[in-house]
């Protein structure tokens, strides 16, 4: 029915990064040389106050231009040498049963790392203050002593240092799977909400169209107005479709708007035969709900109240909320389930779109019911979480844009 | 000869715009048009159309009923009139 086509925008289903929305770990080019140099400059900075007040206690033995110019070397050759350890974060990966290799060739890659960095920062050290730092406690060996020691103990920090920069690498890798994984899996459920009302207006369409056209031809030879009047509410009905688009939960102040066009529509269609009542409390029209979700339930009670019944039948329908949650409630007084009804008669499967949608979009946090009434009748009642415009997952947009 | 027909659907509009449709042809003679399939049953019975459009859905006796209760001597063709 190319006469309902929605809106084929072709973003839609793409991730889309939200204007302000910065994930740090995403950052590309000249932003994440920024970023990253912005890092190592830190750690440089609080290794200069370490170096500056663990020195200074008694006198001032150093000044904060040397501090400073240790520390940020020593990290700056970290951050040079870094790389090389994200290369090996992502070429080694640990497995349930072997982590004894992986652990060793890091071990290995640390001590060589260090090593490496250890003879720059004292090429640099060197070059730049002509001192080479050595602790006092470290002074009151002998030479040969105090080389051992000193090399003992900065290659110590240098492993420390080596591990704490591969940990975080893999806190970022891991990261990074994970919101991919999630990006993924979101899409996919997108995917299958998507499809679903897809079917859902496939089925609505060609045979409420059918059905209209059937009528406006019979009225523009009897009540030329009405037939006016069905014709107006139907564009208006094709113009929200095309307002809606592909949305997955609209203001229930949207959905109510179409269902009344369809039951109006309906109401025309079957003259006397169908009444219906309305009871929409005003609070809960910015509320979210699926978008087509009273459809396939008002359409029932039309099939099985109306056209199964000389008299016709009473339509009611109505909105509330209690505890918190949003509660549409449809009714008919036609003649109920009977008592054979389950989930694979006409009427069940129906609904199990409703209640799969209802499921994907809200979990446990949802319940959906249909049962005859005590004075006959069939109702159905659906209650989902109060969600405002603006609320998180309400467009399903809610991925984008942390840290 | 006319072909004599008869219209059946509960619903209204429906119904009119068939028998307005079928008016305007040359060779056809309405001579009914029922809202249930009981009155289609008796006016079957009582007037013998030739042809008879029927309504699947209707309260009480659907479309299929009315032809299993059509009695065998009456030579009525009857064709569905479905709309989905």
């Amino acid at each position: 029915m190319s006469l309902f086509a929605n809106k084929t925008d072709k973003a839609v289903n793409e991730p889309v990064d939200l204007p302000g929305g910065i994930d740090l770990l995403n950052l590309t080019g000249n932003s994440k040389r920024l970023a990253l140099f912005l890092i190592w400059t830190l750690l440089g900075l609080s290794e200069a106050i370490r170096l500056y007040y663990r020195y200074n206690i008694v006198q001032d033995i150093y000044t904060w231009g040397q501090t400073l110019y240790w520390g940020l070397a020593a990290w700056y050759l970290w951050g040079l040498l870094s790389p090389v350890i994200a290369f090996l974060v992502r070429r080694i990966t640990f497995g349930k049963s072997n982590w004894v290799r992986p652990v060793l060739i890091h071990l290995a890659a640390a001590l060589s790392l260090s090593l490496v960095q250890l003879i720059l920062d004292a090429c640099v050290v060197h070059f730049g203050t002509q001192y080479i730092f050595v602790t006092e406690e470290l002074l009151d060996q002998k030479l040969l002593d105090l080389i051992a020691a000193y090399l003992r103990f900065m290659l110590q920090r240098g492993v420390l240092s080596y591990f704490m920069i591969a940990l975080v690498i893999y806190m970022v890798q891991y990261y990074r799977q994970f919101r991919a994984e999630e990006r993924r899996r979101s899409a996919v459920e997108k995917d299958l909400l998507t499809s679903q009302l897809e079917t859902l207006r496939g089925q609505l369409q060609p045979h409420f169209l059918f059905n209209t056209l059937n009528t406006v031809a019979e009225l523009i030879h009897a009540d030329p107005d009405l037939a006016d009047q069905v014709i107006t509410k139907l564009s208006e009905m094709l113009r929200l479709t095309l307002d809606t688009g592909k949305a997955i939960e609209v203001p229930l102040r949207e959905e109510m708007e179409f269902i009344d066009l369809y039951l109006d529509i309906n109401e025309i269609r079957f003259e006397e035969r169908l009444q219906v009542t309305r009871e929409i409390h005003p609070e809960t029209l910015d509320l979210f709900v699926p978008t087509l979700i009273t459809q396939p339930i008002v359409e029932n009670s039309i099939k099985h109240g109306v056209s199964s019944r000389v008299e016709g039948a009473k339509i009611a329908i109505s909105s509330t909320i209690k505890d918190k949650q949003l509660v549409l409630r449809i009714s008919d007084d036609g003649p109920g389930l009977g008592s054979d009804y389950d989930e694979s008669t006409p009427v069940g499967i129906g609904l199990k779109n409703t209640r799969a949608r209802l499921e994907q979009l809200y979990g446990d946090e949802h319940s959906f019911s249909i049962s005859d009434m005590d004075g006959g009748g069939v109702e159905v009642v659906i209650v989902i979480p109060v969600r405002h415009a603006g609320s998180p997952t309400a467009d399903g947009d809610d991925d984008e844009g942390e840290l | 000869m006319k072909m004599k027909v008869l219209v059946v659907d509960d619903e209204r509009l429906a119904r009119r715009r068939l028998c307005r449709m079928l008016d305007s042809e040359d060779g056809v003679d309405m001579i009914g048009e029922c809202a249930s399939g009981q009155a289609a049953l008796e006016a079957i019975i009582q007037r013998s159309p030739n042809i008879v459009f029927l309504d699947v859905q209707m309260p009480q006796i659907d479309g299929f009923e009315v032809i299993r209760s059509i009695p065998e001597k009456k030579t009525t063709g009857c064709g569905f009139c479905y709309g989905f």
